[in-house]
């Protein structure tokens, strides 16, 4: 059974044909011929082809193909210039476009914070806004309160605050602040005095023998001006009607967390806003591609 | 004045020196490029189209064998011409009739790859042969066979006038031989006795 040759006997017995073998190869393959007839013979056909081919007839050019003048009026090696020159142009432009994307990120992370501070911010004015609004109001409310005073008129040393005298038994006021239950002793029929930042009221005497407060929330300034009479506000309970209700001020609690979500913006939208720099940058890297491109074509062109 | 004196005064910008050159190689070109194209009016375009190329581009000239510079000019515009066919092929005549429907009758609708008994009378010239087998081979072989059996070109040259490493001369040369062996004993005895080939070896 003949043995097949193979592709890489095949290459060489072409070579070895066309005397393209150094001689150590060269040696081998005739070494190889000696024993081998299948390689014999497949030399054979190689050299048969070869023969049949070189045999082709040549077909002479129909014309000339001399170049005239008006052929040959471009520039030569124009276009071989180009190519550095757009080559260099594309790095350039690529440099730039770079920069401006690496200036849209790190942009788009400063304006992210810049964004997510922007609430904050708006959120600090908001309660600075309000704290002015309600600055008043603290000050009346950290004004002293009303005291309490039983009998005549004296002038007191020393105040028990709170309206503790309110209560004849000493646990509706606030006391000295020790804790311990201050000994008013017999003290007659009560007279309110609402100590105001103006000055010190006299109290009416009342039959009440307590006085139910009514809502200390800021009260407005006129009514504090006026002297408190009978059922004023002095103890800061609520009377038992009013309790459960929302106070005047709650506004002022909850407007600035509703300020604060409001102004607070969705993760996403902060990411995904586009800049301008951004635009740019993506134009530029096309435009370096483009001229890239254009410079590999121009040299494969040229160089055929 | 010898091919590198008249390259060098080409290169000065004599026309003239750069049209002897023209003279020079323009059957070797012409050969080629119909080898490659198979078909006159086509490898006349293509001959010229590769010259206007060598002359406006003589500056990538880089020394050594001009021949085989000027016949990668011709080989890589026959490329272009390959490809350009590829993508937009072309029939001569429509296959069909548009008002009756009836097939017309036509040559190139007729023609087949395999040699039929009319071809083999056709092509009893060894040259028809030749060619027939030429263009049955990948373009990638076909440029490198010429170039080598029918051009007479060494390895070298070859390989600078297609841009392919020497192996790949080698190893592309190898198959296209076969190739050729296996088409050519396909007309059998339409080759004079001398080149009638045999498959003993397989």
């Amino acid at each position: 059974m003949k043995q097949l040759i193979s592709p890489k006997d095949w290459i060489l017995l072409s070579s070895y044909l066309d005397d393209e073998l150094n001689p150590r190869q060269k040696a081998r393959v005739e070494a190889r011929l000696q024993v081998r007839p299948e390689l014999r013979e497949g030399l054979a056909d190689l050299q048969r082809t070869k023969e049949i081919l070189r045999r082709a007839p040549a077909r002479p050019a129909p014309r000339n193909f001399t170049l005239p003048a008006s052929m040959a009026v471009t520039r030569p090696g124009l276009s071989l210039r180009l190519v550095p020159v757009l080559r260099f142009s594309s790095a350039a432009v690529a440099l730039v476009a770079v920069f401006f994307i690496a200036s849209t990120m790190m942009g788009g992370f400063l304006s992210g914070r810049q964004m997510a501070s922007a609430p904050a911010d708006m959120y600090a004015k908001e309660m600075t806004t309000l704290q002015m609004e309600s600055a008043p109001a603290q000050e009346e409310s950290e004004a002293p309160p009303p005291v309490v005073y039983w009998g005549d008129l004296p002038a007191p040393s020393e105040a028990y605050g709170l309206g503790g005298a309110g209560c004849p038994d000493g646990l509706c006021g606030g006391g000295d602040g020790t804790g311990a239950i201050p000994d008013y002793g017999n003290l007659p029929q009560p007279m309110i005095i609402a100590t105001q930042p103006a000055g010190v009221l006299r109290a009416q005497p009342t039959t009440a023998p307590y006085l139910l407060p009514t809502p200390t929330s800021v009260p407005a300034a006129e009514e504090q001006e006026q002297p408190v009479e009978g059922t004023g506000p002095i103890l800061g309970v609520a009377p038992t009607e009013q309790q459960g209700e929302v106070l005047e001020d709650t506004h002022r609690q909850v407007l600035p967390m509703v300020a604060a979500e409001a102004f607070e913006p969705a993760d996403e939208e902060r990411g995904s806003r586009p800049t301008p720099y951004g635009y740019i940058g993506a134009g530029l890297l096309v435009l370096a591609a483009a001229l890239f491109i254009t410079a590999l074509i121009l040299r494969r062109t040229v160089l055929r | 004045m010898d091919e590198a004196g008249l390259v060098q005064a080409a290169l000065g910008g004599d026309l003239d020196a750069f049209n002897r050159l023209v003279l020079a190689y323009q059957d070797m070109a012409f050969n080629l490029a119909y080898r490659m194209l198979s078909d006159d009016a086509a490898a006349e375009d293509a001959t010229q189209t590769a010259f206007i190329s060598a002359y406006r581009n003589l500056r990538s000239y880089r020394g050594g064998s001009f021949k085989a510079w000027v016949m990668r000019m011709v080989t890589n515009t026959c490329y272009d011409e390959l490809r350009r066919r590829h993508r937009r092929p072309t029939v001569a005549l429509e296959p069909a009739n548009p008002e009756d429907e009836e097939e017309i009758e036509s040559p190139s609708w007729l023609a087949d790859d395999g040699p039929s008994p009319e071809e083999q009378i056709e092509t009893r010239e060894l040259e028809d042969a030749i060619q027939h087998c030429i263009q049955d081979l990948p373009e990638e072989f076909r440029a490198i066979v010429i170039l080598v059996d029918v051009q007479g070109f060494d390895y070298s040259q070859a390989s600078q006038a297609t841009g392919k490493p020497l192996g790949t001369i080698k190893s592309r040369l190898a198959r296209a031989r076969l190739r050729l062996r296996d088409c050519l004993s396909g007309f059998g005895e339409l080759l004079p006795s001398l080149f009638r080939l045999g498959r003993e070896a397989e």
